[in-house]
């Protein structure tokens, strides 16, 4: 802190506000306890120390995901994800050196075989030898793989909640063990962003088509596949993180290794700790370790910026399944002063049963057996969609709950909500967040996501503040300025057989 | 001797040499890991009330919320009937309380942010409940009273039962949902209360007496244990929920659930066919062991080799090494009271699917064979111990785990003892376990997937194909059956009927032409349509419809039939076909049911007297294509209505037909105007402008229905 006078002076505050309402203001506490440090390469280092049992959640947060990615580069994020668990040169390898004369060839020989493949005209005979020899170069490179090491070592070591995952906005790797192993975590976690290797490459490909492959056999995962491009007109987000089955299947080795380089430099990562961690003790580990990841320049952001959306976007899947609807509204980033706006909408909407939705569509009108309402759909950092998804019950049409849910999204913009339901939406969120700080793994990945999503990690203590700051003239005047039918995209299923 | 020094320096060198080629410890092996901090498990405070009721405190300060968790034995295996305890735990919770209903229930604790959630399991009914401190004194006595005064109120039975019937309907579309259901049905039993698929019948049949008698039986305080978590203080608590619960009594004489005979395991190969899927789901195991069953440990050790970990064999082999899958891998899942059950699953292309199965098959087969190795060993053990830890992390975990042992009987150092049994667990222990327990000879196999996968089935044995076809709900109404006094009194009536529509001409009718509007009354407003036709009776008829979005043609002829809107044309399905022909037989006051009775080709069963459109009528039912319908006669003589079952959007409904506005056409009399009610609700109304009988119809009848 620059200003002695002031940081005495917050001090102060914080143990008065303590001491007057000591109970409600228990998470400033916790805030206080959160301790931060950039390291020397610019890497940021977050630590909560939570001591009440020996163990810690340990998380690295990549401020990159399916949004950089570009047209036919679709699915690139979460396809390094996969790769950033199969080792490095000496963690993966029976001998690097040996391998990566081996890895060359095998590359060289898929080029050739993507080559023909993308063609105007393959010729099947041309295509038939490159396959064989892209298999027989496979064969060869694999004979120096030591398979699944880096999952070996840390399932020796106990991780438990081992984990990662790729979303539009981030991809974020994780596990929890106990906490005097942080040295050793933190060992592991640079080396791996400090010189992954990508063994098996295309294998790990081949498993990549199967999770989309698991997608694709969700009727509702088929729809949100479709659901986000018609949404979106240019932005990212439009794309479905795993990506175009083609795209994965013609995406190389040097690829992915020229996504890591340009996304995995110490300024666009953030370590978080939350557990039985000593800061203070902490941060010189950390600085010998994760402060060798190359700084690195922070990448550019994505400039692309859909524009308004001209008319009502809408799409019906005939499928085998029962219906469904998803209804979305465009609304701008998590970083707008209304956030807390729509969050306080969503939760009057559809939190709970005696929310508005549920009480119209599934109590009264017997409509639907689920319905909810989300301020945002996995996509946070830029303009994203408020959406409201409807399970019908048993024989009613999609279309009588389109209805049933647009007359309760016309009344929240025309009349004010009640003073329980704004009440009901505070006491709710206070209870949510104090309930989340007992979970060392969630409060991580919270605190990630706030540092990178928001600007800092400090607005997810913000969060209950901003919420009791809404008004019911603010929820009136959003609502009935996203609620309009040129704003909404509408996907649904109906089901095969039925009438046209 | 120089000779001698230069070559043992040159061997020396090689020596050095060849270690430097050797793997140098790695980073992260060099990394000193300094002793683990000590377990701080939390304090656990017990006491018992007056009751009987088992309590538990324990104190956590950090933040001002407090949490009760509670369970009461008593579960799906103590049910009369399939789904009851399914509708009795969500119920308990949803219907209120004597003193709040539901709704208001459901507005009080969201206004003030406070969760209370209840569910019915196998063997238990758990409730749970969460609040901020300062709404200790509101939430509580709430709570309190959803044990011992819950109101199943029946407005909230109805609305479960339509979600229930709702998650019926929809229950074979999504791919892991119903493998998972099927498989278990293959493990344990189709009527097994732990496969528990409930169709539309089960849900029927279950009663609000049915609920309050579960209730009635199980909710005891000698069988309910409370554990309350957070900021509070115990000794507080402890008076205080002695006030709130302590008088609570249950006299009635003390149920026993018995645990259900489950088949040992039989091998078998089945296959059901999912088309809209882009991967073939395989699940394969069988019946397993109880978590106190003193070779869980070694199971567990095998189990955790062969599937457990992104390390395992089947993970390894199907995943890593072939790339044929995602999710690939498997374990044997214990269960506290009964036997568990072994799991392995992958999903894979159709083209991979029975190579992917292979692969699991092979790794099952080799660990019955091979011993495992001391690094496959060491390290799953590494992985229990060193997460050891995390059973101890929450307030919440200690608690569940404590209430679970209590609650099956289990001592309360199990955690403990299990893994002092872990660490002493052997590779000869592994391969015994795996010869005793693990048979591939006697797996239940399930393979769901597109149609041609099943061919590649066929070489590993014999396939048995499961229909998951989802049983239609039943008819709610039961006639009573005809007898010859019924069936005489009521074709008695309908003749009289035929007389007064005109007995001549009804024998002599062949076909009619017709033009009118009809009104259909939607949700979204009314639509009115004109349309105009030729009927040829007793089953074809060709409609012309002007809708709103253009013209549109219907045609039925007997057993075929089909819709047409510009070049569109679709078949109308069988389902939709029955209805039509019955409508067309029906039509214009049930013309060809009469000329039927007049010729004795007809019979009308008389039910008795009934209230239709605020008139009174006799019930007359008439079977029509191996379904019964009403027609209702009004004093007057002539019908005044007829119901029939119809496929509607919502489900086969009864639908009533009300005639009225009868007019003179050439000798017949015929109604102009008809309504069709559904239940109390006008869904449709036509109005004829013109009818004909008998017309010569412009051209051929086949080129008229639009036939040829």
């Amino acid at each position: 802190m620059k200003n002695k006078w002031l940081a005495v002076a917050s001090v102060l505050l914080i143990l008065f506000s303590l001491s007057a309402v000591a109970a409600d203001d228990s998470y400033k506490a916790v805030e206080k306890r959160v301790a931060e440090k950039t390291l020397s390469n610019g890497l940021k280092v977050i630590i909560l120390q939570r001591p009440e049992a020996p163990v810690a959640s340990f998380v690295i947060y990549a401020n990159v995901g399916g949004v950089n990615e570009q047209q036919n580069g679709t699915g690139l994020a979460h396809i390094f994800e996969h790769m950033a668990f199969k080792g490095t040169d000496t963690i993966g390898t029976k001998d690097y050196a040996k391998e990566k004369a081996a890895m060359d060839k095998e590359d060289e020989a898929y080029l050739a075989l993507r080559a023909e493949r993308i063609s105007q005209n393959p010729n099947p005979e041309k295509l038939k030898v490159l396959e064989e020899n892209f298999r027989k170069a496979g064969e060869e490179a694999q004979k120096w793989v030591e398979t699944g090491e880096y999952d070996k070592i840390l399932e020796r070591e106990g991780a438990q909640q081992l984990n990662a995952f790729t979303a539009f906005d981030q991809t974020v790797y994780f596990y929890s063990m106990t906490s005097n192993k942080l040295e050793l975590w933190a060992a592991l976690e640079s080396d791996r962003f400090i010189n992954p290797v990508l063994h098996e490459f295309y294998k790990e490909k081949d498993v990549i088509m199967e999770e989309k492959r698991m997608g694709d056999s969700s009727p509702i995962g088929r729809l949100f596949d479709d659901f986000f491009p018609l949404a979106y007109k240019a932005h990212m987000y439009r794309s479905y993180v795993i990506g175009n089955m083609e795209d994965l299947r013609n995406m190389t080795r040097e690829q992915a290794m020229a996504w890591f380089k340009k996304y995995y430099c110490a300024k666009n990562l953030t370590a978080v700790i939350v557990g039985d961690v000593d800061p203070q003790a902490a941060f010189p580990i950390l600085e010998k370790y994760l402060g060798r990841i190359p700084a690195g320049v922070k990448p550019e952001p994505p400039i692309t910026v859909d524009p308004p959306q001209r008319g009502e976007k809408r799409m019906i899947m005939e499928d085998a399944s029962q219906p469904f609807i998803t209804i979305g509204f465009h609304r701008p980033a998590v970083t707008d002063k209304d956030d807390a706006v729509y969050s306080a909408i969503a939760d009057i909407l559809g939190g709970g049963r005696s929310s508005r939705l549920y009480k119209s569509l599934v109590k009264e009108k017997k409509l639907a057996m689920e319905v909810q309402a989300m301020p945002t759909f996995e996509g946070e950092k830029y303009p994203g969609i408020f959406t409201v998804i409807c399970v019908p019950n048993k024989g009613v049409k999609n279309e009588d709950c389109e209805k049933a849910i647009y007359d309760e999204l016309k009344k929240i913009g025309a009349e004010k909500v009640t003073d329980d339901e704004l009440r009901g939406v505070k006491a709710r969120a206070k209870t949510r967040f104090l309930g989340g700080i007992d979970n060392n793994l969630g409060l991580a990945i919270q605190l990630a996501f706030a540092e990178n999503v928001r600007g800092s990690w400090r607005e997810l203590f913000k969060s209950l503040d901003k919420i009791d700051a809404v008004s019911q003239d603010d929820i009136m005047r959003v609502s009935k300025e996203m609620f309009v039918r040129n704003n909404r995209t509408v996907a649904m299923i109906e089901t095969q057989g039925g009438e046209e | 001797m120089k000779k001698l020094m230069i070559l043992s320096i040159v061997l020396l060198a090689i020596c050095v040499m060849a270690s430097g080629a050797e793997k140098k410890p790695r980073p992260f092996e060099t990394v000193k890991v300094p002793p683990m901090n000590p377990i701080k498990a939390p304090a656990v405070e017990k006491a018992v009330l007056s009751n009987g009721v088992k309590l538990y405190f324990i104190e956590d300060h950090q933040l001002p919320l407090v949490k009760i968790r509670a369970m009461v034995r008593g579960g799906a295996i103590c049910e009369d009937k399939p789904g009851q305890a399914e509708l009795f735990g969500e119920v308990l919770r949803t219907g209120g309380t004597k003193s709040m209903s539901g709704d208001k229930v459901d507005e009080f604790l969201e206004t003030i942010g406070a969760e209370i959630e209840s569910y019915s399991g196998d063997a238990f009914t758990a409730m749970w409940a969460e609040m901020l401190k300062e709404n200790r004194d509101q939430v509580f006595p709430l709570f309190a009273e959803f044990i011992t005064a819950p109101a199943f109120a029946e407005d909230k039975i109805e609305l479960e039962k339509t979600k229930m019937n709702s998650g019926i309907s929809r229950r074979n579309d999504e791919v892991m949902g119903l493998s998972r259901r099927e498989f278990v049905k293959l493990v344990y039993g189709a009527d097994s209360p732990y496969a528990r698929q409930l169709e539309y019948a089960d849900v029927a049949a279950i009663t609000r007496e049915d609920l309050l008698k579960f209730h009635g039986k199980y909710f005891r305080p000698d069988e309910t244990s409370i554990a309350v978590l957070g900021d509070f203080d115990t000794a507080e608590m402890k008076t205080y929920l002695e006030k709130l619960l302590g008088n609570w009594r249950n006299d009635s004489p003390k149920p026993s659930c018995n645990i259900p005979a489950i088949p040992g395991p039989k091998a078998s190969i089945n296959f059901i066919e999912k088309n809209d899927v882009e991967q073939t789901t395989i699940l394969l195991g069988h019946l397993g062991l109880r978590l106190d069953d003193p070779d869980y440990p070694s199971v567990n050790m095998l189990s955790e080799i062969l599937g457990g970990s992104m390390s395992s064999r089947i993970f390894t082999q199907v995943r890593t090494l072939k790339g044929l899958a995602y999710g690939a891998g498997g374990y044997m899942m214990p269960a506290y009271d009964h036997n568990g059950a072994f799991y392995f699953y992958t999903s894979t292309k159709p083209e991979s699917s029975k190579e992917a199965l292979v692969t699991i098959l092979d790794e099952i087969k080799k660990i019955r064979t091979e011993k495992v190795t001391a690094e496959e060993l060491k390290r799953s053990k590494d992985n229990y111990l060193n997460g050891y830890a995390f059973e101890f992390d929450s307030a919440e975990k200690v608690a569940r785990r404590l209430f679970l042992y209590q609650f099956y009987g289990y001592p309360e150092t199990f955690s403990e003892d299990l893994r002092e049994k872990i660490e002493k667990v052997s590779i000869d222990d592994v391969l015994n376990a795996a010869k005793k327990h693990l048979f591939e000879d006697k797996l239940s196999i399930l393979v769901v997937g597109k149609k041609e996968v099943k061919d590649q089935l066929s070489s590993l044995g014999s396939v048995n194909v499961i229909d998951i076809t989802i049983p239609e709900p039943p008819v709610t109404e039961v006639l009573p059956e005809p007898t010859p006094e019924t069936l005489k009194a009521g074709t008695e009536i309908l003749r009289a009927a035929a007389e007064k529509v005109g007995a001549k001409q009804l024998s002599a009718l062949r076909n009619a032409s017709f033009e009118g509007t009809t009104t259909m009354k939607t949700p979204m407003g009314d639509f009115s349509m004109k349309q105009k036709g030729f009927a040829v009776f007793p089953d074809r008829i060709h409609v012309q419809v002007e809708s709103p979005m253009g013209k549109m043609d219907q045609v039925v002829k007997g057993a075929e039939g089909y819709m047409a809107m510009g070049d569109k044309k679709r078949p109308i399905p069988e389902s939709q076909l029955r209805d039509a022909r019955r409508s067309v037989y029906l039509s214009m006051g049930g013309l060809s049911l009469l000329k039927d009775v007049l010729a004795g080709k007809a019979q009308g069963q008389l039910i008795g007297e009934k209230d239709i459109d605020s008139r009174k009528a006799k019930m007359i039912v008439v079977n029509i294509d191996g379904a019964p319908v009403k027609v209702y006669v009004g004093a007057d003589g002539m019908i005044c209505a007829i119901a029939t079952r119809q496929n509607t959007q919502e489900g086969p409904k009864e639908m009533v037909e009300v005639v009225s506005d009868f007019r003179d056409v050439k000798g017949l009399k015929v109604p102009f105007a008809s309504k069709t009610l559904d239940g109390a609700e006008v869904a449709e109304q036509t109005g004829y402008a013109a009818v004909s009988f008998n017309v010569d119809l412009p051209g051929d009848e086949e080129s008229v229905l639009g036939l040829k």
